[in-house]
């Protein structure tokens, strides 16, 4: 028998508990206005039960083997940026994030504070000058980043 | 057709004020399209206002030289960082992508760079030739027609569904899905937006498609020291050149993917982004080399950038001679002439046929002038792919999250680009197929609203007038074709010689 990925079930695994949140919530909305998601799960319905039956079976075999280290270490330090933002405002923390992964992978300290400080700059100009578009500022008695 | 008035029009557009207006304009909509996330309606709006004190012509020449440099330059990040700007450069990603990874990042530049001028000059002389005549027939689409249209565009998913057919229809399926979601059009329903306010409009497209395509390889890019394939052993000793002269020995796709951008331009509604995935579709079709598709197959990348950039012509069509435009760009053009006491509609051949013509005229020159900018331009940004990863992993991410923002002003987004960043990144490692979830996502709306104001107009009797046939029987073309190409080739394979 062959093995089966059990990292094959991650995505199907999504689309059902999508699925399932997306029925949950629209109850109670008439079914007039669902004709048409209701043509769409039940057509995803069987394609899903045809796509885990495969995998069940093993047909895809197993995947490559992969790092999970520095992909998940980037997640964590996005969402820690996306976090910060509010207080430390868009160019701040930007900086900050620029600088600290590119630390973390391993690039120069020095070169990795000059991209960062020049990129942000830029983007400040650029984002909140002259677009002026309604990113996050830090406010200080003192001045506004 | 007025002769006299076209040669004057030709004279005007050729003069220095409106050569300058001309040429600030393509470089501002070289900026605008090679950072994600910059809208060209936007920036055009914000400039509005102005249009009053440029004049009409001016103010329109300006606005079109925007529209079309941000159309050619949208492939730039899309080709070298996996990151398209607009819907319609996703599909440039696959191929262009795949380009630069092999260090062909010039090459692709090049090839995409001559295939957005060859389809931008044919789109800007469909307008002057044929405008006012083809414009008309653009009301002929109906609710019926535009579903055809839609399912015509979903079609191409037989060709992005990649080695797992069944994963691919099921990306696509879902993306359909996902399309629902927001208030739907007949009795203002709100159809699972999650508790978020943000979501009332539907899933919205920029940060999905930032967060497929941009972000989904950024958790690849990062275990990897270079973008390109084994960088640093000559892999890359090409030029713009290179690629300017391979996408010459496809001047008949060119022309076949600039007719289909025309074509789809036209019809209100539509756009550049279904335009491209079509075109694509039919160049693999009929392509010798299908199996090169989606792993840097610089005929991929000419089919889609020619089709993106004749959108831009087939687009003011009905603007200029319907007063219809087709979509937020062009409605903001239609707006700078109408500021200007200039109507645009049937009558503008009558009444403004000068302004008009020299109108069509300035996207001619401007595709020109675009070209030899753009080899200045793309060359500067081609080093971007010699970048390491460690400095260049960081910096993507933070124009992926930034451009994701500035589409709606909306902090929500960046949590939605990091989101489908991690579905990508999933679905790409497991054989699914982000491009045909991302074309669903696309084409799934258009086909629902459609769909259901057709069967409520006049129900199945809609879906038999010719348009829809003409549609239905290319859509079957579509979907057969490769079986038939296939079984057609085993038959000549087994023939005794």
């Amino acid at each position: 028998m062959k093995r089966v990925d059990r990292g094959e079930f991650i995505v199907p695994g999504i689309m059902g508990l999508f699925i399932a949140a997306y029925h949950w919530q629209v109850r109670s909305i008439p079914s007039e206005v669902l004709l048409w998601p209701y043509l769409v799960t039940g057509v995803l319905a069987v394609m899903l039960g045809a796509t885990l039956f495969r995998i069940a079976k093993g047909v895809y075999g197993a995947a490559k083997g992969w790092s999970l280290k520095k992909p998940a270490g980037l997640l964590l330090v996005t969402a820690l940026y996306l976090s910060a933002m509010p207080f430390l405002g868009y160019s701040a923390s930007s900086f900050l994030f620029l600088f600290g992964t590119q630390a973390w992978l391993g690039a120069n300290k020095r070169t990795a504070f000059i991209v960062s400080l020049v990129l942000t700059a830029l983007l400040h100009l650029v984002m909140l000058r002259i677009v002026d578009l309604d990113l996050p500022r830090l406010i200080t008695p003192l001045f506004t980043l | 057709m007025d002769y006299e008035l076209m040669t004057n029009a030709v004279l005007t557009v050729f003069q220095p004020q409106i050569m300058a207006w001309l040429v600030a304009g393509l470089l501002l909509g070289f900026f605008i399209g090679a950072v994600p996330g910059f809208n060209d309606t936007n920036i055009l709006a914000m400039m509005l206002p102005f249009s009053v004190y440029m004049g009409p012509l001016k103010a329109v020449i300006f606005m079109m030289a925007v529209f079309g440099g941000s159309q050619a330059a949208g492939p730039i990040p899309a080709i070298l960082m996996n990151m398209p700007g607009t819907p319609s450069a996703a599909a440039v990603c696959l191929d262009g992508y795949a380009m630069t990874r092999k260090g062909l990042a010039k090459k692709a530049l090049g090839a995409s760079l001559l295939a957005s001028t060859f389809g931008g000059v044919f789109g800007a002389l469909v307008c002057i030739f044929l405008g006012p005549l083809v414009g008309q027939y653009a009301l002929s689409f109906g609710p019926a027609e535009m579903f055809m249209l839609s399912i015509f565009g979903l079609s191409a998913v037989a060709t992005l569904a990649g080695k797992n057919p069944l994963k691919g229809l099921l990306s696509a399926v879902f993306g359909l899905l996902v399309a629902t979601i927001g208030m739907e059009t007949v009795m203002g329903y709100t159809r699972s937006s999650f508790g978020f306010m943000e979501l009332y409009d539907g899933v919205p497209l920029i940060p999905v498609l930032l967060g497929l395509f941009g972000f989904a390889e950024l958790f690849d890019m990062v275990n990897e020291e270079n973008i390109v394939e084994n960088a640093g052993k000559g892999a890359s000793s090409c030029t713009l050149w290179d690629g300017i002269r391979e996408s010459m020995k496809y001047k008949l796709l060119m022309l076949r993917s600039s007719v289909v951008g025309v074509i789809i331009g036209i019809i209100p509604g539509t756009g550049a982004a279904i335009a491209s995935w079509i075109s694509y579709g039919q160049a693999k079709q009929t392509s010798k080399h299908p199996e090169e598709f989606g792993k840097g197959s610089p005929e991929a990348l000419v089919a889609v950038s020619a089709c993106n950039n004749a959108v831009t012509g087939g687009a003011l069509i009905p603007t200029i001679t319907l007063g219809i435009p087709g979509s937020g760009t062009t409605l903001v053009i239609m707006t700078a002439l109408m500021i200007n006491n200039i109507q645009p509609g049937p009558s503008m051949f009558n009444e403004f046929a000068g302004d008009a013509y020299t109108i069509f005229f300035s996207l001619l020159v401007g595709n020109v002038i675009m070209f030899f900018l753009g080899l200045a331009a793309f060359s500067m940004f081609s080093k971007t792919a010699s970048i390491p990863t460690k400095i260049l992993v960081p910096i993507i991410a933070l124009f992926s999250l930034t451009g994701s923002f500035a589409f709606r002003e909306m902090s929500f987004d960046f949590s939605l680009t990091l989101i489908f960043g991690l579905l990508g990144w999933l679905m790409k490692r497991y054989g699914y197929s982000p491009p045909a979830f991302l074309l669903s996502l696309i084409l799934g709306k258009l086909a629902e609203t459609n769909f259901i104001w057709a069967m409520k107009l006049e129900g199945v009797k809609l879906f038999v007038r010719p348009i829809v046939l003409v549609l239905l029987a290319l859509t079957f073309a579509t979907l057969l074709a490769p079986f038939f190409l296939r079984m057609l080739k085993e038959r000549g394979k087994s023939a005794p010689r």
